[in-house]
């Protein structure tokens, strides 16, 4: 029999701040976390915005020595997941046992689209100049996108299930439904899951460039990413990480932690179709959030709020409008839709995990967050966005979607906690 | 560059690199046991001494060393054979 699972911590590294509750304030502000990149020189960059994480101290969260062998994606997904365990109230290491989570149950499960780009950079870099024998011991382990998961491990003492989802901008949403599954399976009794990424870098934002998926509203950057909007231009890229603490309900229960909301079901499909492009009949999208409806026990009129996809992408907005007219049907014009990648611009690997911590927020505080910059709707997106003002709503299920280069296709969805 | 010189310079590195404060670092201190160098801290270390000093070092020696100041003796070593 599937158990039931609940979210009982949020691990929220963002550029609108580091902590679910700064998070969660400025979404419901309706502030942009978007600005000029300061990490590089992009002069000469068609897109020269990004939403960086500025104010982050990976000293905080790791010790010295293992900060340095780490890239920053590494950073974000540490800070991100004691974040979480912080928030869910549990401890670390052998005192996790003492409360009552066994260490070979505890499972993570956190995923990248890209892994340590900014390290294969530095060290591409050193490879030209000075030759192989000046490449770093560490340039293998800092640069594969499973260490973050395999770091948190080391750090939290979990010995259970580990693995890391690298399916691009989906990553977070499949660690999520993954930890899922390996919950309501009763593989594991709690997982650590969710996405990482830094990959605000010469290389990254050059090759996204190149296929001109980024916005080049380099004069405005917080209005430079618009979902719906008929001025959207691409998507703005940025960095983070979204880290949840899930649980089996009855250990939950059992040790009194306080519980956000029931993750109740997830989707997985391909549209097998193009590397890149959306399907433009939306099936992939549309089977997808149709197979976390069934499998959460909901139908479409139980879904009061989506968190989309929403990049500001021309493809990508026009394409989930119809997924989600789709797996919706007539219901679709009477849900509320919100892309809050409009305010922290797109975390690729991260985004399905600083989105369902939305997602979750939305549910438990009854609020959804808007999305900014929706001035002129694209005739095409004509659906209930909820333009500019955070909407004050009991939502009962919600669904998040996350979508990947590759034709990946994740959603969550999640349902309000009674008890 | 004589012996104190060299270990000065394997001190500062070592107390980067691990971060442990220069002051705990002697020319007696082990490095697996007391500054926890690893295997790949070692090669990196290895890496950095070989371009500061324009040796080479093989893995067999690395593999002989056990504290700070045989890390030094086998620098002084390494010149002096190249010299």
């Amino acid at each position: 029999m599937k158990r039931r699972v609940v979210v009982t911590g949020l691990g929220a590294v963002t550029p609108l701040g580091v902590g679910a509750e700064a998070f969660w304030t400025a979404l419901k502000q309706g502030r942009s976390g978007i600005g000029p990149i300061s990490s590089f020189d992009a002069d000469g960059l068609p897109s020269r915005i990004a939403g960086e994480v500025s104010s982050f101290d990976p000293a905080e969260y790791v010790d010295p020595k293992t900060a340095m062998r780490m890239d920053r994606f590494c950073h974000f997904a540490v800070a991100g997941a004691r974040l979480a365990l912080e928030d869910a109230g549990l401890p670390e290491g052998r005192e996790l046992e003492a409360a009552g989570v066994e260490a070979g149950r505890a499972g993570i499960i956190v995923g990248s689209g890209i892994g340590g780009m900014s390290t294969l950079e530095n060290q591409h870099r050193v490879l030209l100049e000075r030759g192989y024998a000046r490449v770093s011991p560490f340039t293998i382990p800092m640069i594969i996108p499973n260490m973050a998961a395999g770091i948190l491990a080391i750090n939290l003492g979990f010995t259970g299930p580990n693995a890391c989802t690298v399916t691009a901008c989906a990553a977070g949403a499949h660690a999520i439904g993954m930890a899922y599954d390996l919950i309501a399976s009763g593989r594991a009794d709690l997982c650590i899951a969710g996405g990482s990424e830094a990959s605000i870098t010469p290389l990254s934002v050059a090759g996204f460039c190149s296929m001109r998926a980024l916005s080049t509203r380099n004069e405005e950057p917080e209005a430079a990413s618009r979902p719906f909007d008929a001025g959207r231009d691409g998507f703005v890229i940025a960095e983070g990480a979204g880290i949840l603490v899930l649980e089996s309900e009855e250990g939950a229960l059992a040790r009194g932690a306080r519980i956000y909301c029931e993750l109740a079901g997830f989707g997985m499909s391909c549209d097998a179709y193009h590397i890149t492009a959306p399907d433009p009949e939306s099936r992939g999208a549309s089977a997808c959030m149709l197979e976390a409806m069934r499998s959460a026990g909901l139908g479409p009129r139980d879904i009061g709020y989506i968190n989309a996809h929403g990049t500001s992408t021309p493809y990508n907005d026009r394409s989930e409008t119809q997924a989600i007219k789709m797996a919706l049907g007539e219901h679709a014009h009477g849900v509320a839709i919100s892309s809050t990648k409009s305010m922290t611009g797109h975390l690729l690997g991260a985004a399905g995990g600083v989105e369902a911590i939305a997602t979750a927020l939305a549910i438990h505080e009854g609020v959804i967050p808007p999305t900014i910059n929706l001035e002129e709707p694209d005739p095409e997106c004509d659906l209930d966005y909820v333009p500019g003002e955070a909407r004050e709503a009991a939502v009962e299920a919600a669904l998040s979607n996350s979508f990947g280069f590759g034709g990946h296709n994740a959603c969550l969805a999640f349902k309000a906690w009674r008890g | 560059m004589d012996e104190k010189q060299v270990f000065m310079r394997i001190r500062e590195i070592l107390s980067g690199r691990q971060a442990i404060p220069v002051e705990e670092i002697g020319p007696d201190t082990r490095l697996k046991e007391d500054l926890e160098v690893d295997s790949l801290d070692l090669v990196e270390l290895s890496m950095l001494v070989e371009e500061e000093y324009g040796i080479e070092l093989f893995d067999e020696q690395l593999g002989a060393v056990n504290t700070v100041g045989d890390v030094v003796r086998l620098i002084l070593e390494s010149v002096s054979a190249r010299d």
